[in-house]
């Protein structure tokens, strides 16, 4: 009897050929069931290998899924569950995986030990790049990635519990049961796609029945607990910290599914069990590698959970529990006999035993004993402890991660009733009740380790790396002792399957040749993932429109029809131009929104800039602090430029603040420095000054805001503002603010502030109007020829000011640089005002923002060139500072630039060369004013 | 009467899967409130005189007449109110007086009403918090696919979830990715 499901028939496809399994089949049982034995070709000597294992440490049976136009490489055949129409192949061969081409590596094996790729191919070193380096990887890395983009979906999400019990095996489906009765939320995840551990492979009574009974009841009750989740094919594969557990979730295999194909969980849990078991181990003799021979535990699996014979079979073993394993020949280490050789190219055919006696077999069981599944309690640096009796490593409860406890086979409790009173015994330490302890096997422990074979031949220790026996003790010959240097020089324990059948055997070989006992010579460090994630679960949903959030204007959709190209400033995406027909490249676009809000009015979305509300009796006094220059005194009704600095005396950011009231102020920053002015300033207000009456809330979103610009920026506006309140020059002077009402009750402020220089206004709404307004002002403004512009024109425009922005504000500028250095008060403290007067920052041959022009009309400027005095050489001593922000100047029609120029106010008129060696460009420049265009400004005062 | 159309963030998205749906609320207001420092009992009188309940605790919404508090941070609340009322925070102002300073956020947030029987399955693969065992007057801050979101338990069984205005859109698609992934 079979866990099989006959009466479901699927189709499939190996290496192109059609085949039949059945529901509840693996690849791997359906591949054996088929009588399929050669499955892939090793790594480096690309000797034909057959599955071993059942389960997730295979490491042989690499095969690549193919799906969806792609496909994935290196799946193991052992945890693919089949479905209709799965397509798959092998790898790592050339010609076919029964004729592989690459099988002369075989032949040259005394060439390819264990660091030959340190020591050979050194000469003609030309070779290297041209023959050598291009032949091993046409050679090596087993399956190949599809190049094409991944097509399947991954999902992330986040599960809490009380208790996340790893594994349901027995222990695992016990302590749930014991948990979850007792109202515990509790997670049960298991890799299987079928729950209950080993006895879904043995043959095993419960109770006095069989054991798939009882494991059939006890899902059966689990699913009937609100309070538990079942969670099969669910690897927990990492330990973290703060309780949270790693756990990859495959809902299909199948490629291109709808849907999810895995899904990567954060899990929360208050407390963990481990009950994920044991992995058994081979034994390491000559030709151990070949088709049909495999690990005991996997031919009781095949057998009895997929129902597929092994005939003609023999096993090798040192302990009682793999006598069950059903086989014609069984050879007992404890009665001296063992292996030394196998024969049978394509699959074994023989064994030659140290008596000399020859077996002829199709199959080799094999058994050299269990390994605890320790992965998981070491992931917080934990070390296993070495068990004498059992002869293997255990988890040492003095280093588990915390609220972790481990149970079962993964504990050392390798029979069923051990497995089950570790249930019961942790179930009293989580502090519910434990129910009647199930009858079950209580066979004792009864081996004689017995690691490999010694002998001239290769045995093999690590099958997916192709890792011998010889190549362990040749890299201790040549000093690597530690068993993390013989790791890294022998690739032991890498790839998929992390070392599961490996590793011990490997220690054990080391430690002969140390002459150090297992536990003296120690394991490697175990981390997550204990067995493969794939990259795109990692990157979940996080691809493609979804890698990163978009912020949006009120207005987007308005710039869109209006045929806006968008730069990403941040997450936001502004409007840098707005194409119209005709114009033949962005300059067109750009010269024109220059020229007609200069000329007439213009409008610019500015809701990106940062706007905090800033309320308080102390918000005046706490203004003070952050910003260089007094803003206590300020008016109501006027608004102020600022200038912040950071703590060590460096600009971080400028912008203007309106005061509303006595206790209500406005802080616009700029759009890229929005999030850190205001950590930094909560940072000031919980820690700096935690006695001030100020709060702080970002209304950046709440408010849409436009800067109308231009000679007719009044006259549109007075079209918009409802009629009771005056906007004159008069009554709303260049720098006032106010609250007010526009388009007939709609609420409204109105800053008069210029970043262009232009007489200009920066309106606000609350956002559910902002596309509204625009439009409204658009249509309003048609007897001005009123436009939008972007950022590219606003950006030509304050430089064409001299404005400072992020270019000159990039975190290397203090006031002085900026020229801003009068702006600092010396009649109050404020942050960074102490730092900005050290040395180094103040005194002679500062850097100085100056404009600059080419010498020679016409010829074009780039920033980031530096600037070098005439005659002398382009070296970094002579460095004299460097362009931060170039615009051809429709206005002025010419290249402009700003730039920080050692001791440059005092340098006005001299000539210098703007070398550019990125764009090989080198132009002489004037020094100048950095005010191009209306230096007095006369035209925004109007 | 302003002749200013109004716009919400999502455009009165509604959507109906099998057994969840998404639906954009926007007729709301949502005001900020800060206690002012030292006029911690004044504000909670005229709390409990204004809202008629007592300030809500962490992770905690109450709910008042047509509407609810919700705690969003030491002296921090947001009152969500079902109704739209542009002036709400000058009108929450002056009831307040000089205990406490009100900003209007109403335009600064996204509002999406989540309901369904699978709405738990949603979720849990896109909020980072244990909303399973979510308490009935549960709301709390986080951040789903790298965007702010205040996530309330609403009354009525389904939830709210509050995310900022100029994300919004990005939240949207990713929630309704995460909604076809789960429900397909």
């Amino acid at each position: 009897m079979s866990l099989v499901d006959y009466n479901t028939p699927l189709g499939f496809t190996w290496n192109g050929k059609a085949y039949q399994g059945f529901e509840g089949d693996t690849l791997a049982s359906a591949l054996l069931r088929n009588g399929i034995k050669i499955v892939g070709r090793s790594f480096k000597y690309h000797r034909p290998r057959g599955i071993m294992t059942a389960g997730s440490e295979e490491p042989n049976a690499l095969v690549t899924l193919i799906g969806g136009g792609s496909q994935e490489p290196n799946r193991r055949a052992t945890t693919i569950k089949l479905f209709d129409g799965l397509e798959a192949k092998s790898q790592n061969h050339m010609g076919s995986v029964n004729f592989d081409l690459l099988a002369v590596n075989d032949l040259l094996s005394p060439f390819l030990a264990a660091g030959f790729y340190y020591k050979t191919f050194m000469w003609p070193r030309a070779f290297w790049e041209k023959l050598y380096e291009p032949a091993i990887r046409r050679a090596a890395g087993l399956g190949a990635l599809s190049a094409t983009p991944d097509p399947d979906q991954y999902d992330k999400g986040f599960l809490h519990c009380d208790v996340l019990i790893i594994g349901a095996g027995p222990s695992g489906l016990l302590t749930a049961l014991n948990a979850g009765r007792a109202g515990k939320s509790i997670i049960l995840a298991d890799e299987d796609f079928r729950m209950g551990g080993r006895l879904l492979s043995e043959r095993e009574e419960i109770n006095g029945s069989n054991a798939l009974d009882w494991v059939s009841s006890a899902i059966a009750e689990l699913k009937t607990l609100p309070n538990v989740r079942l969670m099969p094919r669910t690897t927990i594969f990492g330990v973290y910290d703060h309780g949270i557990y790693g756990g990859l979730e495959t809902m299909t295999d199948q490629i291109g599914a709808k849907g999810a194909k895995q899904v990567l969980w954060r899990i929360y849990a208050k407390k963990s069990v481990l009950a994920a078991g044991a992995t058994e181990r081979p034994i390491a003799f000559a030709n151990n590698d070949r088709p049909g021979i495999m690990l005991a535990s996997a031919v009781r699996s095949y057998a009895n959970r997929f129902g597929i014979e092994m005939p003609n079979s023999a096993l090798l073993t040192n302990h009682d529990d793999a006598l069950g394993t059903p086989v014609d020949h069984v050879i007992d280490i404890r009665k001296g006999e063992h292996i030394v050789d196998t024969q049978g190219r394509g699959g074994i055919k023989q064994v030659t035993l140290n008596t000399g006696r020859k077996l002829s077999v199709q199959h080799l069981a094999v058994s050299g004993g269990w390994n605890p599944n320790v992965h998981l309690t070491c992931h917080k640096r934990g070390r296993p402890k070495w068990d004498e009796t059992l002869a293997c490593f255990v988890p040492d409860a003095q280093n588990l991660p915390a609220e972790m406890h481990v149970i079962g086979a993964a504990n050392g409790s390798f029979s069923t009733h051990g497995a089950f009173i570790d249930a019961n015994t942790v179930s009293e330490l989580l502090g519910v009740k434990s129910g009647a302890l199930p009858a079950a096997e209580d066979a004792p422990v009864n081996i004689t380790p017995f690691w490999y074979v010694k002998g001239n031949k290769r045995g093999w220790v690590d099958f997916q790396n192709d890792v011998t026996t010889k190549d362990i003790t040749l890299a201790h010959q040549e000093g690597f002792s530690s068993v993390e240097h013989v790791k890294r020089y022998t690739t032991l324990g890498m790839a998929t399957d992390q070392g599961k059948t490996s590793n011990v055997i490997g220690l054990a070989v080391l430690a002969d040749a140390t002459g150090q006992t297992i536990p003296e010579t120690g394991t490697t460090i175990f981390r997550p993932p204990y067995t493969p994630v794939p990259i795109g679960a990692f990157a979940g949903a996080h691809r493609g429109q979804h890698f990163k959030p978009t912020r949006l204007t009120p207005s987007h959709d308005f710039a869109a029809e209006q045929g806006a190209t968008f730069v990403e400033t941040g997450y936001w995406k502004r409007a840098q131009w707005l194409a119209r027909t005709g114009e033949q490249g962005w300059r067109d676009s750009v010269d024109r929104e220059v020229l007609m809000t200069r000329n007439s009015v213009g409008i610019c979305d500015v809701s990106t800039l940062g706007k905090i509300d800033i309320q308080g009796r102390d918000a005046g006094a706490f203004l003070n602090k952050v910003y260089v220059n007094s803003f206590k005194l300020l008016k109501v009704g006027k608004c102020r430029y600022g200038l912040m600095l950071r703590e060590d005396g460096i600009a971080m950011d400028d912008g203007t603040t309106a005061r509303l009231s006595e206790t209500h102020f406005i802080m616009t920053t700029t759009t890229a420095k929005a999030g850190p002015v205001f950590r930094h300033l909560e940072f000031c207000r919980q820690l700096l000054f935690p006695d001030m009456d100020v709060h702080l809330i970002s209304t950046t979103d709440q408010w849409a805001q436009y800067s109308v610009a231009g000679p007719n920026a009044r006259k549109l506006l007075q079209k918009i503002v409802d009629p009771e309140f005056d906007i004159s020059n008069e009554a709303f002077p260049y720098m006032a603010c106010g609250q007010m009402t526009v388009c007939g009750g709609t609420r409204a402020r109105l800053f008069r502030l210029s970043f262009s220089g232009e007489l200009a206004y920066e309106i606000s709404v609350p956002a559910r109007y902002g596309d509204a307004l625009i439009r409204e002002m658009i249509a309003q403004g048609k007897e001005f020829d009123a436009i939008m512009y972007g950022t590219e024109a606003l950006g030509v425009m304050r430089i064409e000011k001299g404005h400072a922005a992020g270019n000159e504000l990039n975190g290397t500028t203090t006031a002085t640089n900026l020229g801003l250095g009068g702006f600092v008060s010396q009649k109050k403290d404020c942050i960074g005002k102490v730092l900005s007067g050290r040395e180094g920052l103040t005194g002679e041959d500062q850097l100085n923002l100056v404009g600059f022009v080419p010498d020679k009309k016409g010829e074009t400027l780039t920033n980031g060139a530096h600037f070098i005095n005439q005659g002398d050489d382009s070296t970094p001593e002579n460095d004299q500072g460097y362009m931060s922000s170039v615009a051809w100047s429709p206005m002025l029609e010419t290249y402009i630039g700003l730039g920080f120029l050692t001791n440059g106010k005092k340098r006005m008129g001299e000539t210098l060369v703007a070398k550019d060696f990125v764009r090989n460009n080198h132009v002489e420049v004037k020094v100048v004013s950095p005010h191009f265009f209306d230096p007095d400004g006369e035209r925004l005062r109007v | 009467m302003s002749k200013l159309a109004t716009k919400s963030p999502l455009g009165g998205f509604s959507r109906d899967w099998k057994s969840v749906s998404l639906t954009e609320l926007s007729d709301y207001e949502l005001v900020s409130i800060a206690v002012a420092q030292g006029k911690d009992s004044d504000f909670e009188k005229r709390f409990k005189s204004v809202l008629k309940v007592n300030p809500p605790k962490p992770n905690q919404y109450v709910e008042v007449e047509n509407g609810f508090v919700i705690w969003t941070g030491q002296n921090q609340y947001m009152l969500m109110m079902d109704n739209i009322d542009e002036k709400a925070d000058l009108k929450m102002s002056e009831r307040f007086g000089e205990s406490a300073y009100c900003v209007l956020q109403s335009d600064g947030w996204a509002c999406l009403q989540v309901d369904g029987p699978k709405i738990m399955d949603v979720l849990e693969r896109f909020i980072p918090l244990d909303l399973r065992n979510a308490p009935n007057d549960f709301a709390a801050r986080t951040v789903a696919h790298h965007i702010a979101v205040i996530v309330i338990k609403s009354p009525d069984g389904g939830w709210r979830l509050l995310t900022p205005r100029s994300s919004a859109r990005s939240f949207l698609d990713a929630l309704t990715h995460t909604t076809d992934s789960v429900i397909s």
